[in-house]
């Protein structure tokens, strides 16, 4: 029993390309984003030279993503666990009209304390409408998301929210500290504290064993429910923290304000899951997934595409990223 | 069928007759020979057993074959014809058929709609003909005498059942060549003889039938020839009849069988250290009156510490069902004590910190994650333990350093720590959930069917390796259907016999014949 078989052994019970053809494939969905990227890159510099490729634009467009970013991040963890969340935009826009309501009545700290919690709590609802009550995710955060529809239209009967809002917080959305926006900060810090927690805790080790085999998971002595929960909670501090930081950036709160942030980032972690390791989510890859829609939007719009192919560019990108992960995950097994 | 005098070594070198000749087959994976010249064929009518230990070339042969993936080097011959490039449409319109373990069987449809699955259903003006479907099936059962209602569910099949099935859909569809992958493991000793003598009576149809298995006496109740193959060499090919048990052995291992029956039988003198006898005086698992709800009903025994009870019993007799609600997985009434202490045992978070393991039956479903590496599967049941002081994160060199300890005890082959787990072959997986489980010290450990589908090597070093945990204290629930296997490990055997113990026999008082009698149905008070 001491031959040296492993090698052979590995490449007969892994991932022996079978044909040609496969490979390219494979290759595509491995790279494609990148290259849609680094595509994407020079067709705008190309065209725009004078303001596309500056240090003014990238650290706008850097600005632009931080919210999807945070909000991507967050669902990034729902999505380790084979989870969904559909509800992380209407959150947004609840969170957002939230806090600008409670602003007025008490101090901004303390408004947004409230808001981040209501978040977790309706992550924490989530969580048990999903984990235990055993509602399929689909079904049960789409459900949320409408119920927070609702809600967001009764609180504020379609009106936009603007008085009260503390000029220093407008100023988060507008200010930089060390010449970077800080709304880019709070992105990276976000996305630095999720990417340490799935990576070099139990937790996320937990998280990633519940995905990737959620029998050999409870084998393992790990609740599961637990897990998942602990997943829609994070997904639903990070939307609400989005919603919030979207106040600022609007300086005003609008029923559907971040509505549009869950198509933009389940392209983002899709996107993400697509740019290495095998089809697996992960929080680097979703801040990869995160810079190319944002480079494709800012790029569109200096110039000059039109706001309904933006939406075209949108649904087509989360349909490929979503192909393309899908192709490596089957590859790896 | 054509009379063949040749012995080993030599293969059919004359032309005709052959239903599926290959000849020198070569397979390289990155520079290394998976397949080194192998030459390989099929009579009409043969069931010509493959043989090897994991790694050996066979899966690489088959796959080939079912054109998974092409050979860089060979010929293949099919009915006389040489066939350019094997795909795995002309692998199935040439009439070979590939039975996995896991049947592909649609569980919700019917045994009729199973068996036509491959073939278009016959349709009168757009709607399925069912009465013509039924009969379309019960022409195929009948003609290979499998007495199974054609409207019957595959839901409601046994294991056993559901392979005949299985096999009428490739026959169905003109199958002339089975190849078939280790189907009796999960069958229970009788569905194992009914499916022998049918895929026996197969070859009255001209059917050839390439059979894969690790367990040698069914190769010798139903093959004609075998072919061993070892580190991707053919090393053999002969007629059954002039082989033994020992010989076929000692050809896929490569040294005598005897050497390693002497490695594994002196396991308690075998020079591992006592660690601690402390725990001795408490039994390490004791379970009075437990019941598992519809299957088991008031079982009592106990495992002592150092204690390697086996468990056996046909399939459906309850023995997983007994290790899942020891281990918090099934609810269950009764009381059980862990090291002497009362245990309630709801989950198996709770089971973990009474101090028991479970390693379940199924590997790659119940205890890999098969996205993590080596070291991460390793330390998943107790990663918490890996956590920083100060920081609570984890501490990958803690972490590495015990798998790294683990890999060198257990001998596990790999080329490192952060190696794919699913790049690791059964046995070295099996290796790796064996060693999860012994990061802490724990007092009792159940070990469900522990060597399934895992070659004869690496099997007798987990035995070593179960000897070695009894001798340092921990008491050992070896639940396993293969009397023979219990035979070889355990100190103690209980028999289960419809969720009852039929038996408790000490191993140097018994026989597997008379253990077998017990799993069969005589009754004989509990000593």
């Amino acid at each position: 029993m001491d031959r040296p078989n492993l090698l052979r052994r590995k490449r007969e019970k892994g991932r022996t390309p079978p044909r040609g053809r496969l490979n390219v494939r494979t290759a595509f969905a491995r790279y494609g984003a990148l290259l849609g990227l680094l595509a994407m890159l020079v067709v705008f510099s190309a065209l725009k030279p004078g303001v596309f490729p500056t240090y003014r634009n990238a650290l706008s467009i850097l600005s632009q993503i931080s919210l999807l970013g945070i909000i991507a991040g967050g669902v990034t963890t729902v999505l380790v666990m084979g989870d969904f969340d559909l509800s992380i935009g209407a959150h947004a826009t609840f969170a957002g009209l939230l806090v600008a309501g409670l602003f007025p009545i008490m101090h901004p700290a303390l408004a947004i304390g409230i808001t981040l919690l209501t978040g977790i709590g309706i992550g924490l609802v989530n969580g048990i409408l999903i984990a235990h009550i055993r509602i399929s995710a689909f079904v049960g955060t789409l459900a949320m998301s409408t119920m927070l529809t609702g809600m967001s239209y009764w609180y504020t009967k379609g009106a936009t929210l603007f008085k009260g809002i503390p000029q220093g917080f407008i100023g988060l959305a507008r200010n930089t500290f060390l010449s970077i926006p800080i709304l880019v900060w709070i992105m990276t810090g976000v996305l630095a504290v999720l990417h340490v927690l799935l990576n070099h805790t139990e937790l996320g080790r937990r998280m990633y064993a519940v995905g990737g085999n959620p029998e050999a998971a409870r084998y393992s002595g790990i609740r599961i429910p637990m897990q998942r929960i602990t997943g829609f909670m994070i997904s639903g501090f990070c939307a609400s923290l989005t919603g919030i930081l979207l106040v600022a950036r609007l300086s005003s709160a609008q029923p559907r304000a971040g509505d549009g942030f869950l198509m933009d980032a389940f392209a983002a972690v899709f996107l993400g899951a697509a740019t290495a390791k095998l089809g697996q989510f992960h929080i680097p890859g979703t801040l990869m997934g995160a810079l190319i829609i944002g480079v494709a939007l800012n790029g569109m719009t200096i110039i000059g595409v039109p706001f309904y192919f933006q939406y075209i560019f949108q649904g087509g990108i989360l349909a490929l990223a979503v192909a393309a992960s899908g192709i490596l995950r089957r590859r790896a097994l | 069928m054509r009379e063949q005098a040749d012995t080993r070594n030599t293969s059919l070198l004359d032309g005709d007759g052959a239903r599926l000749r290959m000849t020198g087959m070569v397979k390289r994976f990155a520079g290394t020979l998976a397949l080194d010249h192998v030459d390989f064929d099929v009579m009409p009518g043969e069931i010509h057993a493959l043989l090897g230990q994991n790694g050996a070339g066979k899966s690489t042969l088959i796959r080939g074959l079912a054109g998974i993936y092409s050979f860089d080097d060979g010929e293949i011959e099919y009915e006389g014809t040489t066939i350019p490039e094997l795909s795995p449409h002309t692998s199935h319109t040439l009439g070979m058929r590939f039975i996995h373990q896991e049947l592909n069987l649609v569980p919700w449809f019917s045994v009729a709609e199973n068996i036509v699955l491959g073939d278009r259903y016959p349709t009168r003006s757009f709607l399925i003909n069912w009465k013509e479907l039924n009969r379309r099936a019960e022409v195929v059962l009948e003609r290979f005498g499998i007495d199974i209602k054609p409207s019957a569910p595959i839901q409601g099949l046994s294991v056993g059942q559901q392979w005949l099935v299985a096999i009428a859909r490739a026959l169905y569809t003109e199958g002339c060549l089975l190849v078939m992958d280790e189907p009796t493991a999960s069958l229970s000793k009788r569905e194992v003889s009914e499916l022998l003598s049918f895929v026996s009576s197969l070859r009255q149809h001209g059917t050839s039938v390439i059979y894969i298995s690790h367990r040698l006496q069914e190769i010798f109740e139903i093959a004609q020839r075998a072919t061993v193959l070892r580190d991707g060499k053919r090393i053999v090919t002969c007629e059954v009849a002039d082989l033994t048990p020992e010989k076929l052995a000692e050809f896929m291992v490569g040294r005598k069988a005897s050497e390693i029956q002497h490695r594994i039988e002196p396991a308690s003198e075998s020079g591992l250290r006592l660690e601690s006898s402390t725990r001795a005086s408490e039994p390490a698992i004791s379970v009075r009156d437990l019941s598992v709800d519809p299957i088991v009903h008031g079982v009592n025994f106990s495992v002592g510490a150092s204690e390697i009870v086996g468990l056996t019993g046909l399939i459906g007799a309850g023995k997983t069902e007994i290790g899942s609600a020891l281990f918090g997985l099934l609810k269950h009434t009764g009381v059980i004590r862990i090291g002497g202490k009362k245990a309630k045992l709801k989950s198996p978070r709770q089971a973990m910190r009474k101090g028991l393991a479970l390693v379940p039956e199924e590997r790659r479903r119940q205890s890999l994650v098969l996205d993590m590496s080596l070291r991460e599967n390793l330390t998943l049941p107790y990663v918490s333990t890996y956590r920083r002081r100060l920081f609570p994160l984890l501490s990958r060199a803690a972490e590495r350093k015990v798998t790294r300890g683990m890999v060198e005890r257990l001998q596990v082959k790999t080329d490192g720590l952060e190696t794919p787990i699913r790049n690791l072959s059964g046995g070295n997986q099996q290796k790796v959930v064996l060693g999860r489980w012994f990061q802490r010290p724990n007092i009792a450990v159940i070990l469900d069917e522990p060597t399934r589908g895992i070659d004869v090597g690496a099997r007798y070093e987990i035995f070593r390796f179960v000897r070695g945990l009894a001798v340092q204290g921990i008491g050992v629930l070896y639940i396993s259907s293969d009397v023979e296997e219990v035979m070889q490990v355990a100190d103690r055997i209980l028999v289960l016999r419809d969720g009852a113990i039929n038996a408790d026999l000490p191993r140097s008082q018994t026989t597997a014949q008379e253990v077998l009698e017990y799993c069969y149905g005589q009754t004989k008070p509990t000593a």
